[in-house]
């Protein structure tokens, strides 16, 4: 069975690439959300394996949707994607339960690296 | 396919995020809701950016992000995002139309990436840690990685200690090397640190249960002598360690543990000599004080100094340093009141020192926010002198030609014209930097204020090294200053952490990367024979003249040269052939 994944970012752009990525890592992409709002909800309704949180959204941000989440189902497994300067924000989405986080640019590697650690 | 439908998607919504950020910028004063739309505009742009590899243009959207964080921020910086923004578009348009294909950020798979973490793998089984975990210096987000090992560490192990501080750590102020006393398997926490990104080093050593232990330890007053006395000694029993491992089989456990042990007594001893950085600061802020009194300014000196500590040998001539420095940015950097207030900025001027803590090193940032470097009479001055031929001045980089205020002759008081703000003499500061084996570089920016960095080593005598083979010699580079290792398949086209970065010297499979303030560098070399502790001796004066040695050391009884990669930017040979006949 195909691990299942939730994308959650604004940005077209980044859904694509990081479709691309997990689709390669034999991951099945079931859904993408583009706020903080549709995250939650496609969560809820698609229960996937994991989620990847993009944190600056419009409407909810991805804090917000990771705590509510979490609250609802403590196994998630989320991993925040973002971008340098963000520093205090990615402290506080792992304080809010995601397990892990990777900072643009990303590669593939670094996708897989942390996709293994997370599923070992 | 797949490539132009992610490049065709990339146009169309850098162009949105473009717009979206021109319609809230170009008009009046925008409220609270529209500034947050102009953030997440500009924050998706980044993230946009970042991915296909455009760094400057990220660095600049940063820039912009934070104007956009509130609108007291927007309105002091009204004129500059105009320009910045002006720029990111040109950027953007410019990599649009030059049709070049998206970046990948580098890629292969079982490659070596980093160095490997120096795990110290002296303990085992069950019982209470001490645990040192170094991270790199160029770890992107250092704050949030010690949350999540802590986080993971606290899962499996009982954690008694730790030196950072949550609410710290979500200002992104941290700890490195991070410390802990844990309580449990020490295997488990070796399996937990394995593959995580930017730990360059772990230590552990048993200590006595902290149950058992008073927390408050007996101090004692020591003489200054004798702890001198008492290093002179350690430097002896180094030396003849070295030639008792010579006389072992190299595979000898003993060989093993007596460096360890030279090590740890260096270690403490290093400890019991360091003070404060704090204690400079009485003799800086009066210093400020009466310059700025006497040229009729106002100067507002702050120290941070984040608990950093130095070496007592070296807090002279650290005092020096940031004595020259500071009284430069008084004297040339800062404006006077009027002056100031003219330009928009309050009529006091700041300079601030910043202190911080990596392995084996210190950093040391002093700016201040003055008028900053007129590049553009460097860089005529620089052909003035002969340093560069005119033809050749425009490939340098503006960084680069900043560097030259290092050089001999070119921040003399007679130019200070040349060099707004700055005044006597830093090619003497550069030298008594490089006297400490540190490295320090410049950054200005006209109207803005300038910065020094300056990175030394934490020891002078004993310092930890990466000793390699490179061109058949065996030569050694401060670790500080040591990045990573990577293996090229293409010596034009070495790549790192997704940039194409310039390698020096005779093309091989293996690079040794440097890296500063988020610059690399790299040096071709054959293999990395280990990274050690070595006692630096002095060159001798034949030698001295040569920019990039900065000592050496005896290894098996041969001497090998240390190469200071501090200065690589601006001296670092192609090949080694000039330093090899120096030494025959």
């Amino acid at each position: 069975m195909k691990r299942r994944v939730l994308i959650a970012d604004d940005a077209r752009f980044m859904r694509e690439k990081l479709k691309e990525i997990f689709t390669s890592l034999d991951f099945e992409v079931v859904g993408e959300a583009f706020d903080g709002d549709s995250a939650v909800n496609l969560y809820q309704e698609l229960k996937p394996d994991l989620v990847t949180m993009d944190i600056v959204m419009p409407g909810k941000n991805g804090i917000d949707a990771i705590k509510e989440i979490k609250e609802k189902d403590p196994d998630a497994k989320i991993i925040v994607i973002t971008t340098l300067g963000q520093k205090n924000v990615v402290v506080e989405a792992l304080e809010a339960g995601a397990e892990e986080f990777i900072v643009k640019p990303f590669s593939r590697r670094d996708i897989k690296k942390v996709v293994n650690k997370l599923f070992k | 396919m797949r490539k132009e439908r992610l490049r065709e998607l990339f146009i169309e919504e850098a162009q949105e995020h473009l717009k979206g950020i021109e319609s809230v910028i170009s008009g009046s004063l925008p409220g609270e809701k529209e500034l947050a739309e102009a953030y997440r505009h500009a924050h998706s742009l980044k993230g946009m950016c970042a991915t296909v590899g455009l760094s400057r243009t990220v660095e600049k959207i940063h820039r912009l992000e934070e104007y956009f964080s509130s609108i007291s921020a927007f309105e002091k910086g009204r004129e500059e995002i105009s320009r910045i923004y002006g720029e990111i578009k040109r950027m953007i348009e410019r990599y649009i139309e030059s049709g070049v294909e998206l970046e990948e950020k580098e890629e292969k798979e079982g490659k070596k990436e980093g160095l490997v973490p120096v795990i110290k793998e002296t303990s085992s089984g069950e019982g209470t840690f001490k645990v040192d975990i170094f991270l790199s210096s160029s770890l992107p987000m250092p704050s949030a990685t010690i949350f999540k090992l802590i986080r993971n560490i606290g899962r499996e192990l009982e954690i008694y200690r730790s030196n950072a501080d949550k609410n710290l750590l979500k200002k992104g102020e941290y700890p490195n090397p991070l410390s802990l006393i844990v309580k449990g398997n020490v295997g488990k926490l070796y399996n937990l640190l394995e593959g995580e990104k930017g730990i360059i080093g772990v230590n552990v050593s048993p200590v006595e249960s902290p149950e058992q232990k008073p927390l408050l330890g007996e101090t004692l007053r020591v003489r200054i002598d004798d702890l001198d006395r008492l290093m002179d000694d350690l430097t002896q029993f180094f030396l003849l360690k070295e030639k008792i491992k010579r006389k072992l089989d190299p595979d000898d456990d003993l060989s093993f543990k007596l460096d360890m042990l030279v090590e740890k007594m260096y270690d403490r001893l290093l400890d019991i000599r360091m003070v404060p950085l704090k204690i400079l600061e009485d003799g800086l802020k009066e210093m400020v004080q009466s310059y700025s009194k006497e040229l009729g300014k106002r100067v507002i000196l702050t120290i941070v100094d984040k608990g950093v500590l130095i070496d007592r040998g070296v807090v002279d001539k650290l005092y020096s340093i940031l004595v020259h420095i500071i009284k430069n940015a008084v004297y040339h950097g800062i404006e006077t009141p009027e002056e100031r207030r003219e330009m928009g900025k309050s009529p006091a001027g700041i300079v601030k020192i910043e202190a911080e803590d990596f392995p084996d090193a210190f950093q040391i940032r002093v700016s201040d926010d003055g008028r900053g470097v007129d590049i553009e009479r460097v860089r005529e001055k620089i052909v003035e002198m002969g340093l560069v031929e005119k033809e050749k001045i425009a490939d340098l980089s503006e960084s680069e030609i900043l560097q030259y205020l290092f050089h001999p002759g070119m921040s003399t008081s007679e130019n200070k014209d040349v060099i707004a703000g700055r005044g006597v003499g830093l090619d003497a500061v550069k030298e008594m930097v490089q006297k400490l084996y540190g490295f320090i570089y410049v950054e200005s920016e006209r109207g803005k204020g300038t910065v020094f960095t300056i990175k030394i080593p934490r020891s002078a005598i004993l310092q930890n090294v990466v000793i390699v083979m490179m061109n058949g010699e065996r030569v050694a580079f401060p670790s500080y200053m040591v990045e990573a290792l990577v293996s090229v398949d293409d010596p034009d086209n070495v790549r790192f952490r997704g940039e194409k970065i310039e390698v020096k010297g005779v093309p091989s499979g293996t690079a040794l990367i440097f890296g500063f303030r988020g610059k690399y560098l790299g040096y071709f070399i054959e293999e990395v024979e280990e990274i050690d502790m070595v006692l630096v001796r002095e060159l001798p004066s034949d030698f001295r003249s040569v920019p990039y040695l900065y000592g050496y050391f005896f290894r098996n009884g041969e001497p090998s040269f240390l190469i200071h990669p501090g200065i690589l930017w601006s001296y670092f040979p192609e090949d080694l052939s000039q330093y090899t006949s120096l030494r025959k």
